[in-house]
């Protein structure tokens, strides 16, 4: 009887050990790597926005393909901040005794998004900023065996996120 | 064996190799993201340069003058170490921990460039210096005729010609086909007049081609300027600029239109292939020097570019060779490979490019570099760079834009466009009695454009006139709008100082 349990528990230590410990490894590292090449994909697209002073469909789409390849789902969120320098001309706001004082303003995702559908490419200037978030929308195997055993939850338990931004250092022709 | 060996042995096996590929994965995660943070720091260090190039050279009169230039690049040089060092959290706002890993500087500007390296001195060690100032220049041999040629990043060039006994210099704009335009008649501008009882200054608006006629005092005080025809502008400085560019084209046309791209020679060798015979001086419509891509351009940045690289190798590879460098950085500096996209870049604008290398990062040694193009200055007209006012409109409301912009009234006769340092703002200090006060003012009060200008993404009213490559067609303008481009080219191009204005006198003559 006693030899019989022990039998049993070894069973399922076994099955934990040799099955779902490899595989908990294999897909933790698997998000690291999806990790990875978000945070590379999501750098270039934004050093290439600012380099180049344009935002195009094309780069969008390219960038979207390569979080697409991780096999995973993404929330892609940017935000492009438009430099303003009239308000400092024209109104009490910014001090006339000041050089170069900078106001923004922002054009979000959905309208960033509409007018690449709609004109293939965004024109930035000099000063501009663009900046986008990347996170993960489902959930990663890793994050279901993970929270099989002690469960993280909430809106906010992302495995895989990136962000970078970068201030637009030429005019686009 | 039993199950639970097995298992065992597996677990021995496995579980090293998981946190050994764990580690290594980790490892190479926070060596990109600190290369990211690296090249974020790097560009934002070269953008406030750039910066504060643009605003120290806008607010010195003198800027244009040869050597005087160099005080406003140390500035940005001290801006971009600064700005580096702070944010790669060193404290104390000192350099000296990043200039090791900073081999050299490149600024380009109108007619030459500045290198900014570490050089050799005396007792063998190293000190940071701004170099000499290096021409875009280039020599040509061609049976007894030698010619020089400075290029500069437009289609402004300067040649000294000896041929046979005979020497000439002449200096002035290549196009390739005569634009007649008439006079201009609103050019205003802002300009601070002084009052010295009070130590106030009031910001007048006055009309800089009438000015010069204009003698009297203005109402309470006196304008800061010397009123002499150095700040009066011609109203006729489009139509000389055309006529005498089209005087010195020819004049290229005849004496150097055999010179072929093989006959270029920098320190006595060719820089071109032996049979390389284009022929880059025979200007004309199928060789515009005003289009990115024709003979002349492809020739003039091949040429700047050659220039520089020598340069730049030389003065990083002596730092690399030297002992000083690698006990600091242990590193093996080296000019990278700069794209030909970042070439033209460099060539055809005025550019700071910033490198950085052997910074120990994560599991290997950064190694990059930044370019960053001044967009505001006054050394060059760019024509992308031209603000258009409609005087026609309300003086209240008005505001400035690019010249395809919708918003800007087509039949209007009264465009009138300015390079876009005008509308900056301009500090003006004085001294009265051992006090100084200092005020700012704008040489156009209009406001930017909220769709053209501030909004950067608009639809142009005149088709064909961008391509892709950033070329402009003026000639698919709509309405007046090609007449005030051309006046405002003209005008701009034909007020631009620089040191070799003075060989360019023969085309007045002639013209």
């Amino acid at each position: 009887m006693g030899d019989s349990l022990i039998t049993v528990i070894a069973i399922f230590l076994a099955a934990i050990l040799m099955f779902i410990f490899p595989l908990m490894s294999v897909s933790e590292r698997n998000d690291d790597i999806a990790q990875l090449s978000v945070q590379t994909a999501t750098a270039e697209f934004v050093d290439n926005v600012s380099t180049t002073g344009k935002m195009t469909y094309e780069n969008y789409n390219r960038f979207t393909q390569t979080l697409a390849a991780t096999g995973n789902y993404y929330d892609v969120e940017l935000e492009i901040k438009r430099l303003d320098e009239n308000p400092s001309k024209k109104s009490a706001w910014g001090s006339s005794d000041r050089i170069g004082e900078n106001l923004y303003y922002s054009e979000y995702t959905t309208q960033v998004i509409d007018q690449l559908d709609k004109d293939g490419s965004i024109k930035l200037k000099q000063g501009d900023m663009v900046s986008v978030q990347v996170k993960n929308k489902n959930r990663t195997i890793a994050q279901m065996l993970r929270s099989f055993f002690y469960s993280i939850s909430g809106s906010d338990a992302y495995q895989i996120a990136a962000s970078h931004s970068r201030v637009v250092t030429a005019n686009a022709h | 064996m039993k199950l639970q060996h097995l298992s065992i042995i597996f677990i021995i096996i496995m579980l090293p190799i998981s946190l050994i590929i764990s580690a290594y994965t980790q490892a190479q995660i926070d060596t990109l993201v600190l290369q990211n943070s690296y090249d974020a720091k790097l560009m934002d260090a070269s953008y406030d340069a750039i910066k504060a190039f643009d605003i120290n050279t806008m607010n010195n009169d003198l800027s244009n003058v040869a050597d005087t230039v160099r005080d406003d690049i140390n500035a940005a040089i001290s801006t971009f170490m600064t700005s580096f060092s702070a944010s790669m959290g060193v404290p104390g706002g000192t350099d000296r921990y990043i200039k090791p890993y900073i081999p050299a500087m490149l600024f380009t500007l109108y007619d030459g460039y500045y290198i900014y390296a570490p050089t050799l001195t005396e007792n063998n060690g190293f000190a940071y210096t701004l170099q000499p100032y290096n021409y875009y220049s280039v020599t040509y041999k061609r049976g007894s005729t030698y010619a020089v040629v400075n290029y500069t990043l437009d289609n402004y060039i300067v040649v000294y010609l000896k041929k046979g006994n005979e020497y000439e210099v002449r200096s002035g704009y290549l196009i390739a086909e005569d634009i007649s335009v008439g006079e201009e008649n609103t050019i205003e501008e802002y300009v601070p007049v002084a009052n010295v009882a009070t130590n106030e200054v009031n910001i007048r608006a006055r009309n800089v081609t009438l000015d010069i006629y204009n003698q009297e005092t203005p109402k309470g005080g006196e304008y800061l300027y010397e009123r002499n025809e150095l700040y009066y502008i011609n109203p006729n400085s489009a139509k000389k600029y055309y006529a005498e560019a089209s005087t010195f084209t020819n004049w290229v046309n005849e004496n150097l239109k055999d010179i072929e791209a093989r006959h270029a020679m920098r320190n006595g060798a060719h820089i071109f292939e032996e049979d390389d015979n284009t022929k880059i001086f025979d200007i004309g419509s199928n060789n515009n020097p005003e289009d990115i891509n024709s003979r002349f351009n492809q020739h003039r940045m091949e040429v700047i570019k050659n220039s520089i690289q020598d340069n730049l190798n030389y003065s990083i590879s002596a730092y690399a060779a030297s002992a000083g460098a690698n006990e600091d950085t242990k590193y093996n500096f080296r000019l990278p490979q700069i794209n030909p996209d970042e070439w033209i870049t460099i060539s055809s604008n005025i550019c700071m490019v910033a490198f950085v290398q052997g910074m120990p990062v994560g599991t290997r040694y950064y190694n990059n570099y930044s370019i960053v193009q001044s967009a505001t200055n006054k050394f060059f007209v760019d024509p992308e760079n031209i603000y258009y006012i409609d005087y026609a409109e309300d003086e209240k409301t008005r505001s400035y834009h690019k010249i395809d912009c919708p918003y800007l009234n087509q039949n209007s006769d009264k465009i009138t466009g300015f390079s876009n340092y005008n509308f900056q703002k301009f500090t003006v200090k004085i001294s009265n009695g051992g006090e100084t006060t200092k005020q700012t003012y704008y040489r156009h009060r209009e406001g930017a454009c909220y769709y053209c200008i501030v909004g950067g993404h608009y639809d142009s009213d005149s088709k064909n006139f961008r391509d892709e490559y950033g070329n402009l067609y003026p000639e698919n303008l709509v309405g007046n709008k090609q007449d005030a481009y051309y006046k405002a080219i003209g005008r701009e191009k034909y007020n631009q100082y620089t040191t070799t204005n003075y060989f360019g006198e023969k085309n007045k003559q002639e013209g």
